[in-house]
């Protein structure tokens, strides 16, 4: 880029420092704090002397307890001396416990894997099935959305405004609709599936209805006048012109599907195995293990973030396009 | 845009689309009007207040940080841009529970326990980034020669940004800052992390439906969502009796209207 093309007052530094303050304060600075704490760990090693301590004052304590309760005299004098024992190596040892050690190693993460083995698959199916019916469902959307005319974009977006305001509430009819337990085939995934779809297809239309408002309309009627059939009409002009924005979709529907907490649950109301950022909850709020709770946030944001850039690269969608000024069609 | 009249089957499929978008709903207000509607307690309203003051944060950081980062993406070298488009895109695609638990974890590590001040920190972590990239979609339309004109004719950098560039990025910037109130407003799974404990309007809809005692928190739910209903639809009215020459949406949209 030429600097006949650079914008605004020539604050270029100043500019810079305010982006990477907040890109560091709001999105790397936590993500780092998030990573450190699932390579956290406890190294057992320090602990040894400290569980040894806590095992003789355990005995000691039952020992002075039979104590108290012995009449016999030399029953009693056998256990006052192996209360004497027990104080005396707990007194050498005292001297010898150390603070905890914090080590960084996998063993958190290796504490997940199980779990997160039997979820991953799971969470990404039912994303990877979202994102591709949300699309294909958003293509004729969007076509016949434009085709009401300005009125029909004027009517998604009167909808899609209370529609958006409480997702938790729009989850929780589903499992009113239909009893989650009682779905033949795929039971409360289903459900899951089917509320997963409603956030994926609205979020996948504002972006293939951007991209097909630049078609011009001009194209298609000279096509139709040199009398292409109309899935050709789609075909060629149609699908390509709203390619980028259907790419678009894709990517949002699949990562909303698969980072998404409280749709798929309610709607499934809580029956149905565990999604990955379900875990990430349970660690946190019924484990009360937040290292735990890290490593699966971990793994599910490695998650979303690769398949996020599996479909851009899928789908051929640049980073750089959105930079470089666009071309009419 | 001028297209052909939809076809029947094509009506007919957008039918099902939105029946299929207001099902959901419409099931919860039916069960509500079986039941009984409950007045919502007093935490329930302090969580939709809450909500709101959320809602507005989040939309006020967003917009300034967004705009900052579309400005610097677009002024930085071909490779750079590329890959702060990259690195935006990736921030906005964070999953919220990522975002409400590291953004906890963080503060917490600097003595500041999770609220809404942390909360509306981690949404705007998705927000800013997603406002950033809608404004460099929208710069995509300015036409190059414009600011090259300015430029030509004297006009100083400051008078470039305010003459040509946020004129011409208003439109979005009410699009991002609406998206971005939103998203915070109704955002269940970054903040039920970041919000400590506290009530919004979401997390206790949510907590309250696992407890089943959901029957206040769904009035106070379905009360809202039908006022703003209401107030959209009215709006919309009216905007329709005087709807005359309206400004062109996109340069192509003028050229177009120019050209006949």
């Amino acid at each position: 880029m030429t600097t006949s093309r650079t914008i605004g007052p020539r604050r270029g530094p100043l500019l810079l420092a305010v982006v990477a303050i907040w890109a560091i304060g709001l999105v790397l600075a936590p993500a780092a704090a998030l990573f450190e704490r699932s390579l956290r760990s406890i190294d057992p090693a320090s602990l040894e002397i400290s569980i040894e301590l806590d095992r003789l004052h355990d005995d000691l304590a039952a020992t002075r307890w039979d104590w108290e309760r012995t009449p016999d005299a030399e029953a009693r004098a056998d256990l006052d001396r192996r209360m004497r024992l027990l104080a005396d190596r707990a007194g050498r040892l005292a001297g010898q416990e150390t603070p905890p050690r914090v080590v960084h190693d996998l063993s958190t993460h290796a504490r997940g894997l199980a779990a997160e083995a039997r979820a991953l698959p799971r969470t990404l199916g039912l994303a990877v099935s979202v994102a591709v019916v949300a699309t294909l469902l958003a293509y004729p959307l969007a076509w016949f959305v434009l085709g009401a005319g300005r009125g029909g974009v004027g009517l998604v977006a009167l909808l899609a405004v209370p529609w958006a305001l409480l997702p938790v509430l729009r989850a929780a009819g589903w499992p009113i609709l239909v009893e989650p337990t009682a779905v033949p085939l795929f039971g409360p995934d289903a459900l899951r599936f089917v509320a997963l779809l409603e956030v994926g297809l609205l979020a996948a239309l504002p972006p293939t209805l951007a991209a097909l408002r630049r078609l011009d309309p001009g194209w298609i009627e000279a096509a139709r006048d040199l009398g292409a059939e109309p899935w050709i009409i789609h075909r060629r002009i149609v699908l390509p012109a709203a390619r980028p924005g259907l790419a678009v979709g894709a990517i949002v529907a699949f990562a909303l599907a698969a980072g998404a907490l409280s749709t798929p649950w309610i709607a499934s109301g809580g029956h149905g195995d565990d999604d990955l950022a379900r875990l990430v909850w349970r660690a946190v709020f019924d484990a009360g293990d937040w290292g735990l709770a890290a490593a699966h946030a971990v793994v599910l944001t490695l998650a979303v973030l690769l398949g996020a850039a599996l479909l851009a690269r899928l789908f051929g969608l640049a980073p750089s396009d959105l930079l470089a000024p666009r071309r009419t069609r | 845009m001028r297209r052909d009249r939809p076809t029947r089957g094509g009506r007919r499929f957008a039918d099902l689309a939105l029946l299929f978008v207001a099902a959901p709903l419409a099931a919860v207000v039916a069960n509500r009007l079986a039941d009984g509607f409950v007045r919502p307690d007093a935490r329930l309203v302090d969580g939709l207040f809450a909500s709101f003051g959320l809602g507005v944060a989040v939309a006020a950081l967003a917009l300034p940080l967004g705009l900052a980062a579309a400005l610097a993406a677009r002024r930085s070298g071909p490779r750079l841009g590329a890959a702060a488009v990259t690195a935006l895109a990736a921030a906005a695609l964070v999953p919220g529970a990522t975002a409400g638990f590291a953004t906890l974890l963080f503060w917490r590590d600097l003595g500041i326990p999770g609220g809404l001040g942390v909360a509306a920190l981690a949404r705007a972590g998705a927000a800013a980034p997603l406002a950033a990239l809608l404004f460099l979609h929208r710069l995509r339309d300015l036409p190059d020669d414009l600011e090259a004109t300015a430029r030509d004719l004297g006009a100083p950098r400051r008078m470039i940004l305010t003459h040509v560039l946020l004129p011409h990025l208003a439109p979005t910037a009410g699009l991002a800052g609406l998206l971005a109130f939103l998203l915070a407003f109704a955002d269940h799974d970054t903040t039920v992390f970041a919000i400590g404990g506290g009530p919004t309007l979401s997390t206790e809809i949510a907590s309250r439906l696992e407890l089943g005692t959901a029957a206040g928190a769904e009035t106070l739910g379905l009360a809202l969502v039908a006022a703003v209903a209401t107030v959209l639809t009215v709006v919309a009215v009216l905007r329709r009796g005087r709807r005359g020459e309206r400004p062109p949406l996109t340069t192509a949209d003028a050229e177009r209207r120019r050209a006949g």
